[in-house]
This record gives C-alpha cells, sequence and structure tokens, in this order.
C-alpha cells in the first residue's frame, strides 16, 4: 500500500524548498505520493525540472492566489 | 437599531465587494497603458513611451520564463541543474554581437565607447563574493527580485530596500571608488586583440564554457 506524505513549504525561498524536497524523497518508499504547497515560484520550476531528471511522476496545479500544489509520486528509478 | 447598523454595514460590504471584484489585473493593465499613452501624448514623450513598453515586455517574459540569474548559478552547483546557466550562457552571445555593433559605430565615429568597461583587479573578486552572498540569501538577483514584487510578494519589499540602501550607500561613496580604483587601466579587449580578435575569444570561451555545461547535462543523464 503506498502511502502519502504531505510538505508544507509555504514561506521557504530558494533553494530550500528542492532541498527539503530531496531529502523527503529519499527517505519515502517508491510508489508513495508526496503532495507539496510551496509559494516561490521558482521553487516551482525547480522541483519540475528535478522531478523530469529522475524521472518522478508529478502534476502541477495554482490552488490559490500565488500558493501552488505540487503532487509527487516517487520512482523506482535510483536517484543520481 | 443594533440589527439595522449590521445590515447597512454588511450589505455596503457587499456593495464595496461587487466594485472591488470587478477589478482584474488585465483591466488594471489596459488602465496603466492608457494613461501612459495620454501622458505620452501631453509631454510629447514617445521615446520614454517605447521605453516604457520595451521594459514591461522584458519584464513579463522575466515572470513568465522564472528566469532567475541566482539559479543559474545555485542550482548548477547544488541540485547539478544548469538550464538556467545554459540560458544565460546564450544571453551573453546575443548581447555580445548586439554590443559589438552599438560599441564598433560609436568608435568608428570617433565617440566614447559606451557599455561597463571597468577596471579588473582584487576588488572584483571580493565584491563578486558579496554580491553572491546576497543575492542567494534573499533568494534571488535584482531583476528576479523586481519581477517578484510585480508578482505581490511582500518579502521581496524588503529586499528592495535592502538594494535601495546598498545603491545608496555606493552612489554615496562613489568619488572614494573612483579615486581609488579608477586609476586602474579597464582591460577592453579590441584595445589589445582588436575587435574582430576580441569578440572572437569572447565566443570561444563563451562556447567553451556552454560545452562544459552540455558535458555536465550528459554525464548526470
Amino acid at each position: 500500500m503506498a502511502a502519502s506524505h504531505f510538505l508544507d513549504l509555504v514561506g521557504e525561498i530558494c533553494p530550500v524548498p528542492l532541498i527539503i524536497i530531496q531529502k523527503k524523497v529519499a527517505d519515502i518508499e517508491a510508489g508513495d505520493s508526496l503532495l507539496i504547497e510551496t509559494d516561490y515560484p521558482r521553487a516551482v520550476r525547480n522541483i519540475m525540472d528535478w522531478c523530469r531528471n529522475n524521472a518522478h511522476l508529478y502534476s502541477v496545479e495554482e490552488k490559490g492566489k500565488g500558493i501552488w500544489r505540487i503532487i509527487l509520486i516517487k520512482s523506482e528509478a535510483k536517484p543520481f | 437599531m443594533k440589527t439595522l447598523i449590521k445590515l447597512r454595514s454588511a450589505s455596503f460590504l457587499a456593495f464595496a465587494e461587487r466594485f472591488i471584484l470587478l477589478i482584474t489585473p488585465a483591466k488594471m493593465g489596459i488602465a496603466a497603458i492608457g494613461m501612459l499613452v495620454l501622458w505620452a501624448a501631453f509631454q510629447s514623450a514617445w521615446d520614454n513611451l517605447v521605453l516604457w513598453l520595451l521594459g514591461a515586455l522584458l519584464g513579463f517574459c522575466l515572470h513568465r520564463a522564472r528566469f532567475c540569474l541566482a539559479a543559474a548559478f545555485r542550482d548548477a552547483v547544488l541540485f547539478r541543474d544548469i538550464s538556467l546557466s545554459k540560458a544565460m550562457i546564450i544571453i551573453f552571445f546575443v548581447s555580445t554581437i548586439g554590443f559589438a555593433f552599438i560599441q564598433f559605430r560609436a568608435y568608428s565615429l570617433g565617440l566614447p565607447i559606451p557599455g561597463n568597461i571597468h577596471p579588473i583587479g582584487f576588488h572584483t573578486v571580493i565584491g563578486a563574493f558579496i554580491f553572491g552572498v546576497g543575492m542567494v540569501l534573499a533568494g534571488g538577483c535584482v531583476c528576479s527580485m523586481l519581477a517578484r514584487l510585480g508578482e505581490g510578494y511582500v518579502l521581496a519589499l524588503f529586499i528592495l530596500l535592502g538594494i535601495m540602501a546598498g545603491s545608496l550607500a555606493g552612489a554615496y561613496n562613489v568619488g572614494w571608488w573612483e579615486a581609488t580604483i579608477g586609476s586602474i587601466k579597464p582591460v577592453f579587449f579590441p584595445d589589445y586583440l582588436g575587435w574582430a580578435g576580441g569578440i572572437t575569444l569572447q565566443f570561444l570561451a563563451l562556447g567553451l564554457l556552454y560545452l562544459l555545461c552540455a558535458r555536465i547535462e550528459r554525464k548526470r543523464l
């Protein structure tokens, strides 16, 4: 059974969001989902690029004004 | 009586809200452009209007692309993500061509050469280090901070205050800096290598950096 996790990163500025996410993703199992909320626009782009490079599935939506919600599913692939 | 006041204030709020909801960013933008065109027509300051429109377009690109000079360096080191570093090298390529034209035109007309031609030395290294630390702590460079402020990111307002304080201090002491550093002769490539040589050297250096970036990217995949 895949678990789901949540990270509230509202108020964190670059590069902190991606560093926290990298640590969190290293801890969770492959197939687990991680829900992230951030208000730093550049971090959204960073997270998308990082997910693509590491073959994690992701989706992004703008939840409200200036807050993005990202859902990430950890891939089986070994991180570089 | 009390309930009547309550009802009135509630209906007033609803009334005000209806008007506030009519204001959208697009409408505000159109209103701002309209006012600027009117102002330019009254002052016959069409140059300023063109500059303002160019600035607005650049700002729009900056905002949409989420371009960040701080990320171009920081992400390359922290996350080995060099997409922005490559974008920056391309910017240097394009601006080298543009500025070569502008500077060569001024040079051949015998005018002073435009551009930031300043002496280099140990002060460049120290200044760059301090600026880099500040940039990463602030979470972006000056231009992406301005884009963020325009977006309504309140933290950027405090960073803007810091930038203003630093710029004011720099402007206040500019005489001392010019007296101390200004005496060193700046290195301007065309003086030493000729125009073609200077531009070729710059392109070679940029090309090598780009190849290095592409290599790092391939290695990671």
